[in-house]
């Protein structure tokens, strides 16, 4: 498993270096035009979160995938190594952009550090997460083109559940927007911060169990 | 070392009804046409497919019971794939490093240095020869107790073909216990190279045989109608129907050289006795 995630690591030396580059670049410029500190952190960590579930792609390139599981890696470590990559991948990205959202703040002036500040940027590593753990068993299923197609399927999917979600309580006359208020004033902020760390990990948990299941029944 | 009986695997029209065994000390061939069965049994061995039937066995085990050190001691190359294009030769270093414990990294680089594989360029950027030749040293620099070669030459120019063998025997001379499966549609390569050859034709393996029989035994008689109807029958193996009258597949050439000394009877190259097995008909 060390041996393949140095594999994706120096695959992220090669092709993720201009990537990192670009997200920087534009984070400074969404922290100039004004945008909230914890921006950058978000879009720097769902930036990352994207790549670190393309590595899949670049297995495949070339059909590369049959001869990694020949070298001395299982498939069950083929996927514990994605989803450790992964996790590594989002906390760098995490951190980078924590530190580069406190400059910003720092120098604006910003309230920061406080309780819902941190709950704010553990929303973003939570939405990576939560982002990553659809991606990785999606592209372990559906290879290539397809997978590049799923991508903007999944999301509009899952614009078109909230949408109908929200429509339909509407039409029952429940006012979501209000209740969701209501439910988090409840539990607090420390509350918030339990749950934005356990929604992704049961969600990562369910992905690990679909992408094994996937890899384990695959067929070369 | 590898055991293979009646490995079963279906595709649509195609079945798979594969047995052979690689002694330990041999170099064994596997021989024949495209879609002839090579590469899925070589998946099947390798477990990167399921097998319908039938089982698969090296070092005892099973593709699914293989462990870490079980990989360790095989030496891969498959014919359409190989390390990520994204990656240069000095990226893949640590990865082999980390990946086998015996890998002798000098060796590794001192190979790629004599067959002028570049370190640092994107391996997508390479030539199909250098593509090749990075796989087959990847797979030779780990003291691998068993190579598993997937068309190791195929698309190759004569030159690179020659490298290829080349590393490849030089591993056999390090060590007499270690073992070669190499498959190619290339017979001229297996000739040279194998202790024993296996034919594969629709599925099934239709020859096997010593290389040294096949080379010493096999040859092709060429008759008109007249001889062949006087001919001793009983070591053709197949005929097939030439413009001229026959050509005639013998395992005793040497039978037909002595009792027939009008007759034509050529050696046995391995092409042609392939052409005879598939397109020729038995007695």
């Amino acid at each position: 498993m060390k041996g393949l995630l140095i594999k994706d690591f120096q695959l992220v030396k090669n092709q993720g270096k201009s990537l990192l580059v670009v997200a920087l670049v534009i984070a400074v410029f969404l922290e100039i035009s004004g945008m909230d500190s914890g921006f950058s952190i978000g879009y720097i960590t769902l930036i990352v979160s994207i790549f670190a579930s393309t590595t899949i792609s670049y297995d495949e390139y070339e059909n590369c995938f049959s001869f990694l599981l020949t070298l001395p890696a299982s498939r069950k470590d083929y996927v514990n190594e994605k989803y450790i990559f992964s996790a590594l991948m989002v906390l760098g990205a995490w951190i980078i952009g924590m530190a580069f959202g406190i400059i910003f703040g720092v120098v604006r002036g910003e309230e920061m550090l406080t309780l819902e500040w941190f709950a704010m940027c553990i929303s973003y590593m939570s939405v990576a997460a939560v982002f990553v753990s659809v991606m990785l068993p999606l592209r372990l299923k559906f290879e290539g083109e397809k997978g590049r197609v799923v991508l903007p399927l999944v999301i509009a999917a899952a614009g078109i559940l909230i949408y109908g979600g929200v429509k339909l309580a509407d039409l029952a006359g429940i006012d979501l927007m209000k209740a969701a208020v209501d439910v988090l004033n409840r539990i607090g902020a420390a509350g918030i911060i339990g749950m934005l760390i356990a929604v992704p990990a049961v969600v990562a948990v369910i992905s690990w169990l679909c992408s094994w299941r996937i890899l384990r029944k695959k067929e070369f | 070392m590898l055991k293979i009986e009646h490995l079963k695997k279906t595709y649509g029209d195609f079945t798979l009804d594969c047995t052979m065994r690689v002694e330990p000390g041999c170099i064994t061939g596997l021989v024949g046409e495209n879609g002839a069965g090579k590469s899925t049994t070589f998946k099947a061995i390798l477990g990167l497919i399921s097998a319908d039937g039938g089982t698969t066995a090296l070092f005892g085990r099973t593709p699914d019971q293989f462990t870490k050190e079980d990989r360790q001691k095989m030496g891969v190359v498959l014919a359409d794939s190989g390390f990520s294009g994204y990656l240069s030769v000095r990226d893949v270093l640590p990865v082999l490093k980390a990946m086998y414990p015996g890998f002798d990294r000098t060796r590794f680089e001192n190979l790629c240095r004599r067959f002028d594989i570049p370190m640092e360029k994107k391996i997508k950027e390479f030539s199909t020869g250098m593509k090749a030749k990075l796989k087959v040293i990847a797979a030779v620099t780990h003291g691998a107790e068993i190579l598993i070669l997937d068309e190791p030459t195929s698309g190759l120019d004569v030159m690179a073909r020659r490298d290829v063998l080349d590393i490849l025997r030089e591993y056999m001379e390090e060590d007499e216990t270690r073992s070669i499966l190499i498959s190619s549609h290339i017979s001229t390569d297996l000739e040279n190279l194998c202790d024993d050859i296996y034919m594969i034709h629709d599925g099934k393996i239709i020859l096997h045989e010593d290389t040294d029989v096949l080379m010493g035994q096999y040859g092709l008689i060429k008759v008109d109608e007249e001889q062949f109807a006087k001919l001793d029958r009983s070591y053709i193996i197949r005929v097939r129907r030439e413009s001229y009258g026959y050509d005639c597949l013998t395992d005793q050439k040497q039978y037909y050289r002595e009792n027939y000394p009008g007759v034509v009877v050529e050696n046995g190259m391995l092409d042609e006795i392939i052409a005879m097995m598939i397109g020729g008909e038995r007695l």
